[in-house]
């Protein structure tokens, strides 16, 4: 380990603590696809980033409010060591450390308590997660079924549930936190316990420091396609697909005529016409498609400025599915290149006496298209 | 050799055989006049964990009744799977919907092969009645062979504790085992106990405040007076603490002893501690690394 | 074609499905203008289902005129469509959650792939199924369709010696569960029924296999034969033994359905049949038997229509189908064999390989046969890893005999049968399929218990 062995008076550079974790669990669960993950520490709060195969990114964006005690101390002026996020030659005040994603879960749900999704992890849920492309169908029918026996209405996902929410309902024990990181070489240290007469973990992670990541920034002004939907919708979507489907196009084309738009039609008379929205993939067995009419129970927002169509790796656009399980609203951009960004937001509990708002935490998704659309 | 007796508690000897099932494919039990003694003492099984158990004939059984040349003691091997598939069929909690009445268990000789048979009589759904028997295949230990048997020799431990509930520890133990393959136990004579594990990319440290320390027998130890501050610790195999951690279903109260740097001893208590039905000592040999502690 | 289903008949639909998953792979889809059906057989053909809907099960049902394949195959009704597919996609996509949630109606329809691509190549007849869902989204999935390569129809069994039964699928099922399942995906244990005056009795032919591969259990239950419904054997006892695999799909599928099994057998060597029906279904399930005593008769093969199977065709020859029928004997040599003592007068015209364990009845080998083969190893792959039922019974029951059947070719086994008094049906085609595996010894030993009940039939007399 890379600890230093002086200075014990040392102020950490980070500090944070929150009486359940299951917010901030869920949090990192959505973007727990790659093991190495980049926590960036700011006064505003935590991001979490992932990437795979120099196409996909994942971020997860944790407020500071979301913890009961939150404390950032800069690392005084900073002789920038590494090169963390200082190639954009703004000055942007932060912290930032590797760590295995997966080693931290496992510690936060070391009571066992951090929620229903949980139940598996010893049977190396990660791995199961890794290669959902290869049967995601069966996993995710099988975990819905598991779930659905464990907690009552937690996993009925209907279309409006708030998926997140089935975190904090309940009168069960919670499990708070206490996260240190005390600075560059040393270890982030958790502090988790159950309840004053419970034990009590200590975990101290290893960290390592931070590369710098793709960087795929989304120009608005660019924007082609812009759609708020349900996550449900999506979710269901992308778990319904062939596991074998490689391929997956999103299809947008701008409304026909805003004045009929509004009115339910009879789905017959829609298949002709061109869907707003046509999710499309094709598998070893035949192909899907998956029409979404303009109807605002189903598409909130939808701007399309001209016929789009880009193509994605399905097995990374499925790598989303672990944030949708929690998230209610998705966003959905593309731009002019085919860059996709999808942005699900994931509620946080609201507390009881609601005497503070938290804000909602959101999670990320940028993803490269396919060369052959582009 | 003679040997018949109802069972009259199916659930908790099913319990004890899904326990012993979990740790090792085959088993030994040797039925005597007083006590039924479940033993796993596989040295092939891995991380040397063994299991030495007695539960009083009476918790289990009614109208036992054994006869046999070797000091009416009977001792076999079975497969603890075909015991466990013939329990659970027994079993009014799980699979089975019939409703049972009697299930009496008995030696007998099918074709030349001597079987423990599970004789089963139940009811349908609408009352009828069903027979079911179930034969399991045994080899029965010649007297030499199971004199042989022998627990294995342990230092007097240095610790005694009682420890939380098993199912607790099972969720925290299943959590290390992907990031750590030894587990280290230690505790005091002050209620503290901790699990951990320490390797290069995590180190995780659990502890308990409030654990009891049983009083033990020798009580001249206790003029001594040890720091009870004073931690003993032991290393093992994640793995075989939680095959250990299996009996969680059977468990009420369980006792840890730790044999500093040797052993570890499990005494799980089958029913009350004051009025035990029987005990199940597991065994865990220690891991000698000096580095780690 | 095209049809239509309700939220309610999707949900029907969705069991068949899922029921005919069990038995094979395969999904063989025969439309008439009055039915529909659904069929699948599993690997070694031994075990086959159909689901027939009539048209009223449909809010919608079109036939197009165009195509009829149904006469190729010798069949009545000229206006058919026909398809073949696997399961498991189409199951896939209706079987998933969100579909009972969402979904209005499904519509299911074959388009024809008549047209030719330029370059010549046909293009594939596609199945699609569309689901309608709630706010007017729609799912379309394409899903490739072949034209059989066989359309196989079970006879119906008319015979006199029919015995008949009718249970619900709870009572079977609460029988069933008490013969544990070794484990393991591939574990598809036997078991043999015997039908009794009034009792029925249930024993294991194998379960709860330890690491070494020995039987380490044997069940036996005896229940009232007043747990059935309706119970005519016609010659009581009767001895069947058939692997539960397929069986318990079809057990899952009338409980799903809260229907009865109608149960039809005549005697240990035809198959099984099984009749589920409900409203505007039939359901028909054919499982062939094997006889308890070593020799399984390869029935399936004898009510199906030609089956593209070379092989196995040749093999059947050899036997002579009117020997197969001695139902009321065959049990009753079973039970009288229960009391004989363990014969080791077994004389055979060919060589015998002694590959048993030293506690059996079995001589020593006089000789070891000049060719120990393993036939034709392309067939191997074809039966054997499925652990398909006939092959794997056929198999189990060859080496149960001891009498290296499994090392001889057709034609010795036949002449070694002629010498036999018993007339035994053999199915020829598992004896080719049958590797030499060393790992399999188990069975025969596992099975050798009950061989010696009946080894008369193997001896000459």
């Amino acid at each position: 380990m890379l600890q230093p062995s002086d200075d014990e008076e040392i102020s950490p550079v980070f500090k944070a603590s929150v009486h359940d974790i299951r917010y901030f669990t869920a949090l990192l669960r959505g973007v727990n696809f790659v093991n190495r993950a980049t926590v960036t520490i700011t006064d505003r709060g935590l991001t979490v980033t992932v990437e795979e195969a120099r196409t996909l990114l994942g971020t997860a964006f944790i407020f500071s409010d979301i913890f009961d005690e939150y404390f950032y101390h800069s690392e005084s002026p900073p002789p920038a060591p590494s090169s963390q996020d200082s190639q954009e030659g703004e000055v942007v005040d932060n912290a930032a450390f590797e760590v295995p994603l997966n080693t931290l879960i496992e510690c936060l749900n070391i009571f066992g308590t951090v929620g229903p999704a949980s139940t598996n992890t010893s049977t190396g849920k990660y791995k199961k997660w890794r290669k959902a492309g290869d049967d995601s169908d069966h996993d995710n029918g099988d975990e819905g079924r598991g779930r659905a026996g464990m907690s009552n209405g937690a996993h009925n996902l209907g279309v409006g549930a708030r998926g997140i929410d089935s975190y904090f309902g309940g009168p069960e024990k919670r499990t708070g936190m206490r996260m240190t990181y005390v600075g560059s070489g040393y270890p982030l240290t958790l502090l988790i316990a159950e309840d004053a007469l419970g034990p009590t973990s200590t975990c101290e992670i290893t960290t390592f420091d931070a590369e710098p990541h793709l960087e795929l920034e989304f120009d608005n002004s660019q924007m082609v396609l812009k759609i708020i939907l349900k996550s449900s919708w999506l979710r269901d979507a992308l778990s319904e697909l062939d596991p074998s489907c490689d391929k997956l196009t999103f299809i947008g084309n701008p409304p026909p005529d805003a004045s009929v738009s509004n009115s339910r039609q009879n789905p017959k008379s829609r298949i002709g016409v061109q869907p707003m929205l046509r999710i499309q993939a094709t598998g070893t067995f035949g192909s899907t498609e998956m029409d979404y009419p303009n109807d605002r129970d189903v598409l909130e927002t939808f701007e399309c400025t001209r016929a789009v169509k880009f193509s994605y790796r399905c097995g990374h656009i499925s790598r989303t599915l672990r944030a949708l399980q929690s998230s209610t609203k998705t966003s959905l951009r593309i731009d002019e290149h085919g860059l996709l960004s999808l942005q699900f937001l994931m509620p946080s509990p609201k507390p009881q006496g609601a005497q503070s708002e938290v804000s909602d935490a959101f999670i990320e998704f940028r993803c490269l298209a396919l060369d052959d659309d582009v | 050799m003679r040997f018949r007796a109802s069972i009259e508690n199916v659930p908790t000897f099913f319990k004890i055989m899904q326990s012993i099932e979990k740790l090792q494919k085959k088993c030994i039990i040797k039925f005597t006049e007083t006590n039924m003694h479940i033993i796993c003492n596989n040295d092939a099984n891995e991380g040397g964990i063994q299991v030495w158990s007695q539960i009083k004939v009476d918790s289990l059984f009614v109208g036992y009744r054994i006869q046999s040349n070797a000091a009416n003691e009977i001792t076999m091997a079975l497969s603890s799977e075909a015991l466990l598939a013939a329990l659970k069929s027994a079993s009014p909690s799980t699979s089975s919907t019939y409703e049972t009445e009697e299930v009496v268990m008995k030696l007998a000789k099918k074709n030349g092969q001597a079987v423990l048979t599970l004789e089963i009589n139940s009811l349908t759904r609408v009352g009828r009645k069903v027979r079911v028997s179930h034969d399991v295949k045994i080899e029965v230990m010649r007297p030499n062979d199971v004199a042989r048997l022998s627990e294995p020799l342990c230092p007097e431990p240095d610790l005694h504790i009682l420890l939380p509930p098993l199912q607790k520890l099972r969720t925290i133990v299943e959590r290390l085992r992907p990031m750590s393959d030894i587990l280290a136990v230690r505790a005091n004579n002050s209620g503290c106990l901790q699990l951990s594990i320490n390797t290069e990319g995590v180190k995780v440290d659990t502890e308990w405040k409030n654990c009891t320390n049983p009083k033990t027998q020798n009580a001249e130890d206790e003029d001594e007076a040890p720091d009870p501050e004073k931690m003993f610790s032991v290393l093992v195999s994640i793995r075989s603490f939680l095959k250990f951690l299996n009996s969680h279903v059977v468990s009420t109260t369980t006792i840890a002893c730790i044999c500093q740097n040797h052993c570890m001893i499990l005494y799980v208590y089958i029913g009350d501690v004051a009025d035990a039905g029987g005990v199940l000592t597991f065994y865990i040999p220690a891991i000698i690394d000096d580095e780690n502690l | 074609m095209q049809v239509t289903l309700d939220s309610f008949a999707l949900k029907s639909f969705t069991k068949s499905l899922n029921c005919l998953s069990r038995y094979g792979e395969e999904l063989t889809i025969y439309a008439t203008p009055e039915t529909f059906s659904l069929s699948a057989t599993n690997l070694s053909k031994s075990a086959y289902c159909r689901f027939k809907y009539e048209k009223q099960f449909f809010s919608k049902y079109v036939l197009n005129e165009q195509k009829s394949t149904g006469t190729e195959w010798g069949l009545d009704e000229a206006i058919s469509v026909t398809g073949q597919m696997l399961i498991k996609p189409l199951l896939s996509i209706l079987k998933h959650r969100t579909v009972e949630k969402t979904v209005e109606k499904c519509e299911m329809s074959i388009i024809e792939g008549n047209l030719r691509m330029e370059d010549g190549s046909p293009v594939e007849d596609n199945l699609v199924v569309r689901l309608y869902c709630k706010h007017g989204v729609v799912k379309t999935h394409r899903l490739l369709l072949l034209t059989p390569t066989s359309l196989m129809a079970p006879g119906v069994p008319d015979a006199y010696n029919e015995s008949n039964l009718t249970i619900g699928p709870k009572a079977v099922k609460d029988m069933i569960e008490h013969f544990p399942l070794a484990r393991g995906v591939k574990s598809d244990p036997q078991l043999i029924w015997s039908f009794g005056e009034s009792e029925v009795e249930l024993r294991s032919l194998e379960s709860s296999i330890d690491s070494k591969g020995k039987a380490q259990l044997i069940t036996e239950l005896t229940i009232s034969a007043e747990e059935f419904d309706v119970y005519n054997v016609y010659a009581s006892p009767t001895t069947i033994a058939f692997h539960l695999r397929e069986f318990n799909a079809t057990i899952a599928f009338a409980e799903s359905m809260s229907l009865s099994l109608n149960i039809r057998f005549t005697d240990p060597s035809a198959p099984l049949f099984i009749d589920v029906e409900g409203d505007s279904l039939e359901a028909l399930f054919v499982i062939s038997t094997s006889q308890v005593h070593g020799a399984v008769t390869g029935a399936p093969s004898q009510y199906y229509q030609p089956l593209a199977n070379k092989k196995r065709e040749r093999d059947e020859t050899p036997v002579d189908q009117n020997r197969v029928k001695k139902p009321t004997k065959v049990a009753q040599r079973i039970n009288k064999l229960e009391s004989l003592p363990q014969s080791t007068q077994v004389v055979r015209p060919t060589p015998v390989v002694q590959r048993t364990e030293s506690d059996m009845t079995m001589p020593p080998p006089s000789f070891i046969p000049p060719a120990i083969l393993p036939h034709n190893p392309f067939q191997e792959p074809l039966f054997w890893p499925s652990s398909s039922q006939l092959s794997a019974a056929n198999g189990v029951a060859f080496q149960g005999t001891g009498l290296g059947l499994e090392y001889m070719d057709a034609d010795e086994l036949a002449n070694m049968l002629e010498g036999e008094g018993e007339e035994v049906a053999y199915d020829f085609s598992a004896m080719v399929v049958l590797p030499v595996n060393p790992h399999r010894s188990y069975v025969r030993r596992a099975n050798f218990r009950v061989l010696s009940k009946s080894e008369p039939t193997c001896t000459t007399t």
